[in-house]
């Protein structure tokens, strides 16, 4: 007991409290800011809490109308008890990410653990440790993202699933993870029925005897994956699918190029090119090891998503995996590797990681199993170990220099850290009015809501009846609202230069020459934390420009 | 022949699938057009390392002859099209190694403000980034696969090297060749030697990194071979 002890349970406890370090320390302050998906959640959350209702006043919906954008609804709900704990704050917006994501490490840990591969502990502790140095792991988990709290989900069904080999009653807590799974997240969607049919098939002798609990895990799947299924016609519910596919008839009238020369099969012929492209982007070394993820919010500055001397155990883990590959733990890793990349590869978006944090997570397997080959070279334990602590210092330090260091400083913008000073401000200028300007940011209103923590039933109370009664078929989104003191509209400048009020806005829309024709006075700057200024607020001065 | 060639037979049916893929893809045809020596010495390398790969004439000549080609191939490469912002800082560099040189040295202290790291920030860091980008342009398959990818460079009309239909037989290729590195030697000598190099080439040199085409034109030899004999991938391990 004390050699198992020291050998594997002190090494997992110090794994999980360093996945919880990495994952928590900083959390309100590192991304600086709030993403308006990430606020969107949280308000939502907020909403859920207090009225029972989402910002529209939809009661307790499936999926959150949010943007027009369709999220499901899942990581909301939950995010309501750290909301009724810690309060509506950038801590509790983000708690359930991170804690999924040190969620993960553990069953990552379980489940090779129930592999019959040889050195099956030591692999274990290994898979947990990569994985909770793994960028893309932190990342995800450091920001309030659905498909983070999907992926804890499903992984937990993996976990039941591989249980279930022993002792088939795990099959049915099994499918019925798999299908709470497409509730948190677009990808899982798709890769809930996919992963069902796949894990029937590859695992069939091991459930061919037990036919009965087979069935019962089916029907539990489709019971709860019923709600959802009644509203997959709807505009609402493929709205994800509708505005990021490149299925569609007038996707390919646009962008269809030589393939639209083509007679009869040439939609076919693109769809499979672009489809062919978009998925083995998800396996390019480029993309896995070198080069950050395009969107500046989604990724860590000159860091991809894994670092870059992974690539090496990437490609000696393949080995490992394939002389290992009638092993079931092994078999499920491959499944994830291969398949969890379907949603991002049936979307445009180049790379887009979200869509497919289950080969991620496969991957960082597969690199940890490459790692221990790579170790295992070497047979004098003195350089084994020293040539792991180094690999370990180097990721951490590149880790500290690239999030910890620039991310919080340089990205700072892009998490809508200038809104904060915004709101702040209107708090403290209580009689001021202000008028936000909708040209510069896609929904500010929500960044407000959140920041000032506005009561549900002001933003409630604005919802078109129209939209209420057609929540899920009217795909219409409105971004003007009105929060406390704040307006949130574009410049109207007939009847803002004859008001007393702040209008706050970027140098794109407002120039120092257009602020001096109007008679308008530069009285703040809301800076992000480099120190560039990416907002203005101008006094209006009704009684220089409508003078009577 | 060693194990990774069972028989005679297998061996003649990836040199024909081998000559084929060669010879009949867009790249070396364009390679071909546009520079005739890079075109002859490239398919000197391909056939040699081809040989060299599956130990048909294995030995220290061949080795060596290749060796020279890849030199020769590599300087030219090196003296003719070396991406110089290597070398060089544009001015939207340095207003990044400025601005960060800031916040490195509040979050670091002296772990940056030390001599050592200070030369390694101002003379090497962002030449070690660019070079690390040019090996990740090289590493992309989409870059030889598609024309129109999702991650292509801006700027560059990225074309087709091989048909997207080979695609398949490439992945196949590579993961056989990630099963049997120690085994294909040469031919994995061969990628690490020209990717190091591929690195110092502008990633705007219209043709590619075409130091790679050796080593794709045989993966995709080795994952046809397999897929035609479909024990293939068993018996070479």
């Amino acid at each position: 007991m004390s050699k198992k002890l020291f050998k594997e349970i002190v090494p997992i406890c110090i794994i999980l409290l360093l996945s919880v370090f990495l994952r928590f320390v900083s959390l309100d302050n590192i991304p600086a800011g709030l993403y308006v998906d990430e606020a969107s959640l949280g308000y939502n959350a907020y909403s859920l809490l207090n009225t029972g209702k989402d910002e529209y006043g939809q009661p307790f919906p499936i999926f959150l109308r949010s943007f027009g954008d369709f999220k499901p609804a899942l990581y909301a709900y939950f995010t309501t008890i750290p909301i009724a704990l810690f309060g509506l704050n950038i801590f509790s917006i983000r708690f359930l990410s991170a804690l999924s994501g040190t969620f993960l490490v553990l069953i990552t840990y379980l489940i090779l653990k129930r592999s019959k591969i040889r050195h099956n502990s030591s692999l274990a502790i290994l898979s947990a440790l990569v994985l909770s140095l793994s960028p893309w792991a932190i990342f995800q988990s450091r920001v309030a993202v659905e498909a983070n709290f999907a992926l804890i989900i499903f992984a937990t069904s993996m976990f039941f699933f591989i249980l279930s080999i022993k002792r088939i009653i795990f099959f049915i807590p099994a499918t019925a993870t798999l299908a709470f799974s497409a509730y948190a997240y677009h990808a899982e969607r798709v890769l809930s029925f996919v992963f069902l049919i796949l894990i029937i098939i590859v695992f069939k002798k091991n459930f061919i005897k037990n036919k009965k609990i087979i069935f019962i895990g089916i029907i539990i799947f489709f019971l709860i994956s019923l709600p959802q299924l009644l509203l997959l016609t709807t505009p609402g519910s493929l709205q994800r699918f509708n505005t990021q596919g490149f299925t569609q008839k007038q996707t390919f009238e646009k962008y269809g190029g030589t393939f639209k020369k083509i007679l009869v099969f040439g939609r076919s012929l693109y769809i499979l090119n672009k489809f062919s492209s978009q998925y083995i982007s998800s396996y390019s070394p480029r993309s896995l090891f070198f080069e950050a993820e395009n969107q500046s919010f989604r990724s860590m500055p000159d860091m991809s998503v894994f670092y870059f001397w992974m690539i090496i155990p990437f490609f000696l883990g393949i080995k490992y995996v394939y002389y290992n590959r009638t092993d079931s733990v092994i078999k499920l890793i491959f499944l994830c590797i291969a398949f969890g990349s379907l949603p991002a590869a049936l979307t445009g978006d180049p790379f887009y990681t979200l869509r497919m944090l289950p080969t991620l997570w496969g991957i960082s397997i597969l690199i940890s199993f490459g790692l221990f080959n790579l170790l295992q070279i070497f047979h004098l334990k003195l350089i084994k170990y020293s040539l792991g602590i180094f690999l370990g210092l180097i990721s951490c330090l590149m880790l500290y220099m690239s999030y910890f260091i620039i991310f919080k400083s340089e990205r700072s913008s892009s998490f809508g850290y200038p809104y904060l000073e915004v709101a702040n401000l209107s708090e403290k200028l209580k009689d001021q009015s202000f008028v936000l300007d909708t040209e510069i940011y896609d929904a500010p209103y929500i960044l407000m809501a959140t920041y000032k923590k506005t009561e549900p039933y002001q933003l409630q109370k604005q919802t078109n009846p129209q939209v209420l009664r057609n929540y899920y078929t009217n795909v219409d989104f409105n971004k003007y609202r009105k929060i406390d003191n704040i307006d949130i509209r574009n410049i109207r400048w007939d009847i803002d230069q004859c008001a007393n009020e702040i209008i706050v806005t970027d140098d794109a829309t407002l120039s120092k020459d257009q602020a001096k024709d109007h008679a308008f006075t530069l009285s703040y700057e809301f800076k992000d934390l480099l120190g560039k200024t990416i907002l203005y607020g101008y006094s209006t001065n009704p009684q220089l420009k409508c003078a009577p | 022949m060693n194990k990774t060639n069972p028989s005679l037979h297998s061996y003649y049916l990836k040199l024909i699938v081998f000559i084929l893929i060669t010879f009949a893809n867009f790249w070396w045809i364009l390679i071909l057009k546009e520079n005739f020596l890079y075109g002859l010495l490239l398919i000197l390398i391909t056939f040699i390392l081809f040989f060299a790969s599956f130990n048909v004439f294995s030995g220290l000549k061949l080795s060596v002859i290749m060796g020279v080609l890849f030199v020769i191939l590599s300087t030219l490469l090196i003296k003719n099209h070396f991406d110089y912002t290597l070398k060089t800082l544009s001015p939207t560099d340095e207003k990044i190694q400025t601005q960060r040189h800031g916040v490195y040295a509040d979050g670091l202290g002296i772990l940056f403000t030390n001599k050592l790291s200070q030369n390694f920030y101002k003379n090497w860091s962002m030449s070690l980034g660019k070079y690390l980008r040019n090996i990740s342009y090289s590493v992309d398959p989409n870059l030889y696969f598609f024309s129109s990818h999702p991650r292509e460079k801006s700027g560059i009309d990225e074309f087709e090297k091989y048909s997207p239909f080979l695609l398949p037989l490439f992945i196949i290729g590579v993961l056989i060749h990630a099963l049997s590195f120690g085994k294909i030697k040469a031919l994995t000598a061969y990628l690490l030697a020209s990717i190091i190099i591929t690195g110092f080439i502008s990633p705007y040199f219209k043709l590619g990194p075409i130091l790679l085409f050796p080593y794709i034109s045989i993966v995709i030899a080795l994952g046809a071979a397999s897929v035609i004999k479909k024990n293939y991938v068993k018996k070479a391990l």
